[in-house]
């Protein structure tokens, strides 16, 4: 019985170790760096990294383990300011707060050389018994993922520039022109450079549409939150278009809510979705038409929604109508200068402000579009890992 | 007495438009100097030519840019700290715009956005 029960005892140890040197194997497998931090009252210790943390840092295993975390690992804002360990988000983790990482803010870490590198990183707390008991970081290294984004913010700076430069050429010089400050013009003339003028204001147009596109697909759209008054700045594009509704004879109602709280968004990101909506409403809209628009809060959104009776979307056409350059036969027909973008953009935008838009349509009888947006969170950047 | 006509360097890599902005200028009562270079705009400041103003573009003939432009002007000690700066440029980046009013440009114009007499206007107004 006794050697039986020494020989079941062998085996357990046999089962313990060769799951410890698995589990050894797997963390040490890892590609991000590891770290595990006990005794957040004595500044945080390192109890254990695993072989990433080593190629990451330049550091070894023995060299830090049982130093402080601050000591091994000091951390850096993107402003060069050095952070306290009581601000460090191990240490609120370690004080019970919600795991987070925050990705907006780009931080730094520096290796055994000095050098410092950029990072992003996810800190859970290790918990026994209900009790933390300390937490654990891992991380990378994002050196060339920030590299790529300069690169491509770069690029989209220089493509504006070089597209745009001959335009504003071409613009100035007409206006001149026009202005008949440097002399008188016929009819005839008058008539062929405003012909031009148009022309080269539809290119620029285009330019900023195609540029806005490939910012939001290389994911650089850059964001400028105000606090921004939604009814007023939807009544000033309203103001903008009133030439074109005029033209038409159209019925504009205007609806908004009580209450309508102002959203913290960028301003130019919502006037493109507003600007979308009524350009398509008018645009599609026969004459003598009616347009109804509305703003409402519900619960903890904002919900814009926009009826014409115009022209409608077929059936057919209505899964592809928030892609790239999609256009129904109806509306090439009625519209044959659009391009098939406006939507493709509305969609994007707004699913960067974290909303979502729909419509209901039915040919020849017109179509309404919804657009919901967070109120409390209407453009966050700031990205969460758990 | 007459009043002396207020001076713009124009900084701005693009010849082409030397003439239509050295136009509007005039029709708005200032006279211009035009460079295409940071060295270029410099070298005149240094000469101690009498500039009340500078439209400057952001990408400009060799190495240096419009950014780099204004980090001198404004940096310690610099005479010329003061000098009212018009960022006019195509360049869409709203966070060199954010940069650009840090180091205290007056104001930034896209190109394509606006007239070239309301960029002009514009300039006068605010230096009035």
């Amino acid at each position: 019985m006794k050697k039986k029960k020494k020989y079941s005892n062998q085996l357990d140890a046999a089962e313990i170790i060769k799951r410890k040197i698995r589990d050894d194997a797997v963390i040490s497998s890892i590609g991000e760096g590891l770290i595990v931090i006990v005794d957040v009252d004595k500044g945080g210790k390192i109890d254990y990294v695993n072989r990433a943390f080593e190629e990451i840092t330049g550091w070894t295993s023995k060299e830090v383990l049982n130093k402080s975390i601050i000591k091994i690992l000091p951390r850096e804002d993107k402003r060069g300011n050095a952070v306290a360990f009581k601000e460090r988000i191990i240490t609120k983790v370690l004080g019970g707060q919600k795991v987070v990482a925050d990705l907006s803010e780009p931080f730094y870490y520096f290796r055994k050389d000095k050098s410092k590198f950029p990072v992003s990183s996810v800190i859970n707390p290790i918990t026994l018994n209900k009790k933390i008991v300390g937490a654990v970081e891992t991380f990378r290294d994002i050196s060339k993922e920030k590299e790529s984004d300069i690169a491509k913010t770069e690029f989209a700076s220089l493509v504006s520039h070089q597209l745009r430069t001959p335009f504003a050429t071409i613009n100035w010089y007409i206006e001149l022109l026009l202005s008949e400050d440097i002399g008188s013009l016929n009819k005839k003339q008058l008539e062929y450079l405003n012909e031009i003028y148009q022309a080269s204001q539809r290119m620029v147009s285009l330019i900023n549409v195609l540029l806005s596109i490939s910012r939001i697909e290389m994911g650089i759209t850059e964001f400028e939150k105000k606090s921004v008054n939604v009814v007023a700045l939807a009544k000033t594009i309203i103001n903008e278009e009133k030439l074109k509704i005029k033209d038409k004879n159209l019925e504009i109602k205007e609806t908004y809510g009580k209450n309508i709280p102002k959203l913290m968004v960028d301003p130019k990101q919502l006037t493109i979705i507003l600007q979308n909506l009524f350009s398509n409403a008018i645009k599609y809209s026969l004459k003598k038409g009616k347009i109804d628009f509305k703003i409402k809060h519900q619960g903890s959104n904002l919900i814009i929604s926009i009826a014409d009776s115009g022209i409608g979307i077929p059936e057919n056409d209505q899964k592809n109508i928030f892609n790239r350059f999609f256009r129904g036969n109806n509306a090439k027909e009625k519209e044959p200068e659009g391009i098939g973008l406006g939507l493709y953009i509305l969609k994007a935008v707004v699913k960067i402000m974290k909303g979502q838009v729909s419509f209901k349509s039915k040919i020849n009888k017109g179509t309404t579009f919804y657009v919901t947006i967070p109120i409390k969170n209407g453009l966050n950047k700031k990205k969460e890992r758990n | 007495m007459k009043t002396q006509k207020k001076i713009g360097l124009i900084l701005e890599d693009e010849k082409p438009l030397w003439e239509v902005i050295k136009s509007s200028c005039e029709k708005n009562g200032f006279e211009t100097i035009t460079a295409r270079s940071v060295n270029q705009g410099l070298e005149y400041l240094k000469k101690g030519v009498k500039i009340d103003f500078v439209w400057l573009d952001h990408y400009l003939y060799g190495k240096e840019n419009g950014l780099d432009f204004v980090t001198k002007l404004k940096q310690k000690g610099s005479a010329w700290k003061n000098l009212p700066i018009f960022v006019v440029s195509n360049t869409v980046s709203p966070e060199k715009i954010q940069i650009y009013l840090k180091l205290g440009v007056k104001k930034c114009y896209t190109k394509v956005d606006f007239k070239l007499d309301e960029i002009v206007t514009d300039i006068k107004k605010s230096l009035k």
